[in-house]
């Protein structure tokens, strides 16, 4: 028998259950993701972290690729500028449909995404904080990414934020883990190899996820 | 109607339910020429040629018959006509002088004489039409200026006496169905040099506030170095635009606000940080472009090139980050640089890769792909003279 404290950690509020039902997803490209958890919600702010090579990236342009793909305008604030276009060109994305801001402050990705966020009209605005300094980033106050969350909500837009470790947690709707890349490589003598690709793996942490997501990425650069 | 620098040729078909007979219009008209204290002629006729040689070669009002005006012209002389002075010279060895001697030659032997030219002039003489009205268009020039008697530092205060001038060209174009593709701003300085700053919109306009903010963010971060005496703003019409939407079409950021965030954009990053990325068609590394960014809502999709698996992306560094590579036989085994550290578990390199070396700038270096201990890959390069970085790390 299901003691109520128990009962209630199965129950969700009227308002959040209706908002499941009715989110929108970006389909990212790749099938196992897609197939696991719909894809990126919209209207929402979706956080993404894991260490220096975990994948982010290489999911973060395909995410680019079916937005652009779709004819949506799409923005990315890069606050490391460590964004390729010659990979996400690879991936498939549109580059006409990106706007790449380049900065190289938090204060100024912050500022920026809250001017594209306040125009509207983006299907996708990623924020990449990935290059910035850890204790940077945990400087910036809850309230930019509550404040982010809401200037989205109702709208078509699904926000990601990339970094390097989940300071975004309690604002982000969704949270999920990158672990780190499991390099591949092709060539029989370890000196006379290439890399190959790398296995990418995923850990839905917020809301809590059954299984891991892997997929497979190739080196193509 | 059709004027020139001594003429206006108007028709008047319409006016007699108005003011009357042939003659009644005219003598009006050229009452109306005496009250605006003009000095010229008026003619009448059933064609506007005849009426325009009438006019030139009778002084005060002439009203010509349908159907008289060889007879009415008769008595003018050809230089009315205009004809090219070798044309002019033959026909004056001919003894034809006037109209009437003109207009009594024959037409086939003339034009097997004089040519196609001839003919025209034959038409002309006996009072016939020479072709249709040529509408005369004059170029629409939309322009604002306003001379300061005391001289503006700040650029609040400027910003409106702007308004005003902006209010007055959109107006303009509005009235003549029109929109501005781009604004030129001219602002005369105290040390007698001219501060030149040009919008340029990818759409055409005449959104007043919104080229006021433009211009307001321009100037804030271009400002002008010296008090403004003067101010000139001048307009680059265009049609104006016509947006066909549509129920599947993707949203896109609207025009208006999209040109006002990126020129905030610009103002917070610096000029030519945000834009669409261009990958340019050459081997350098890290080789693109920024260009501007245009919401486009009606240009082709481009399908994705069908991979099944997604390409491993990197990260590039930018600067790339000077590293000390330590080497045994050839091969690299620990990686020290800034914020990065650890000892190679596994490589795959050198590959060398050169290029423009016809130009001042080229490039060589040996890559490697690095798979270090902390489970980080990256990519490092050494460039000639032994000099490693860390290019990017793969993600």
């Amino acid at each position: 028998m299901l003691t109520r404290s128990a009962l209630a950690r199965h129950l969700v509020d009227e308002s959040q259950l209706r908002q499941r039902l009715e989110r929108d997803y970006v389909r990212t490209g790749i099938d196992a993701f897609d197939a696991a958890c719909q894809g990126i919600a919209r209207g929402t702010l979706t956080g993404i972290w894991g260490p220096v090579s975990s994948g982010k990236a290489t999911f973060l342009h395909n995410l680019l690729a079916v937005g652009t793909e779709s004819g949506e305008c799409c923005a990315l604030i890069d606050a490391g500028d460590s964004f390729d276009p010659a990979t996400a060109e690879r991936a498939g994305a549109d580059l006409s449909r990106l706007l790449w801001v380049r900065c190289r402050t938090a204060e100024q990705a912050l500022k920026a995404a809250d001017l594209l966020i306040h125009s509207g009209g983006w299907g996708i605005v990623a924020i990449d904080l990935t290059l910035l300094p850890v204790r940077l980033v945990q400087r910036i106050p809850m309230s930019w990414w509550y404040r982010f969350r809401r200037a989205v909500e109702h709208t078509p837009t699904a926000m990601v934020v990339l970094e390097s470790e989940a300071t975004v947690k309690n604002a982000a709707a969704v949270m999920m883990e990158f672990l780190p890349l499991h390099p591949t490589w092709a060539g029989a003598h370890h000196r006379f190899r290439i890399l190959e690709g790398a296995a990418v793996q995923i850990r839905q942490r917020k809301p809590v996820g059954s299984q891991p997501v892997l997929f497979s990425a190739e080196a193509t650069a | 109607m059709e004027s020139g620098v001594d003429y206006a040729v108007v028709d008047l078909r319409g006016l007699g339910r108005l003011i009357g007979t042939p003659r009644d219009i005219a003598m009006r008209m050229s009452a109306a020429m005496q009250t605006a204290g003009m000095d010229g002629s008026v003619a009448v006729a059933s064609n506007p040629h005849a009426a325009l040689i009438a006019a030139r070669g009778n002084r005060g009002t002439t009203v010509i018959a349908a159907g008289d005006e060889a007879r009415a012209l008769a008595g003018l002389p050809l230089t009315l006509l205009g004809p090219e002075e070798e044309l002019a010279a033959t026909l004056e060895s001919w003894g034809i002088r006037t109209f009437g001697d003109l207009s009594r030659l024959p037409a086939v032997g003339l034009a097997e004489r004089l040519g196609s030219e001839g003919v025209r002039l034959h038409s002309l003489a006996r009072g016939m039409a020479a072709g249709p009205l040529h509408k005369v268009e004059y170029a629409l020039v939309f322009e604002a200026s306003m001379e300061l008697d005391h001289g503006v530092e700040s650029l609040e205060s400027l910003a409106f006496l702007l308004g005003r001038l902006t209010n007055q060209v959109c107006g303009e174009l509005v009235r003549n169905g029109l929109a501005a593709v781009s604004l030129t701003l001219r602002l005369a300085l105290d040390d007698r040099t001219e501060h030149v700053r040009t919008i340029r919109l990818p759409f055409a306009s005449v959104d007043t506030a919104m080229f006021l903010k433009l211009l307001q963010l321009d100037l804030a971060a271009h400002p002008p170095m010296a008090e403004i005496t003067g101010i000139y703003l001048r307009a680059d019409p265009a049609e104006q635009r016509r947006l066909q939407t549509g129920l599947f079409i993707p949203a896109a950021p609207e025009s208006e606000k999209l040109e006002l965030t990126l020129a905030r954009l610009n103002a917070l990053v610096g000029e030519g940080n945000a834009g669409s990325p261009e990958v340019l068609n050459t081997h350098r590394p890290d080789a693109f472009t920024l260009k501007r960014f245009v919401a486009r809502t009606d240009a082709p999709v481009r399908k994705r090139t069908a991979a099944t698996t997604p390409p491993l992306a990197i990260r590039i560094y930018r600067p790339p980050i000077p590293a000390r590579i330590y080497l045994r036989e050839q091969v690299p085994v620990s990686v020290q640089a800034q914020g990065i550290r650890g000892d190679v578990v596994s490589f795959a390199g050198p590959w060398r890769t050169s290029g423009d070396w016809w130009k001042a700038d080229p490039w060589m270096r040996d890559e490697w792909d690095l798979a270090l201990d902390s489970g980080a890959l990256y990519r490092v390069f050494r460039e000639p003279h032994d000099r490693w970085f860390v290019g990017g790390n793969y993600d």
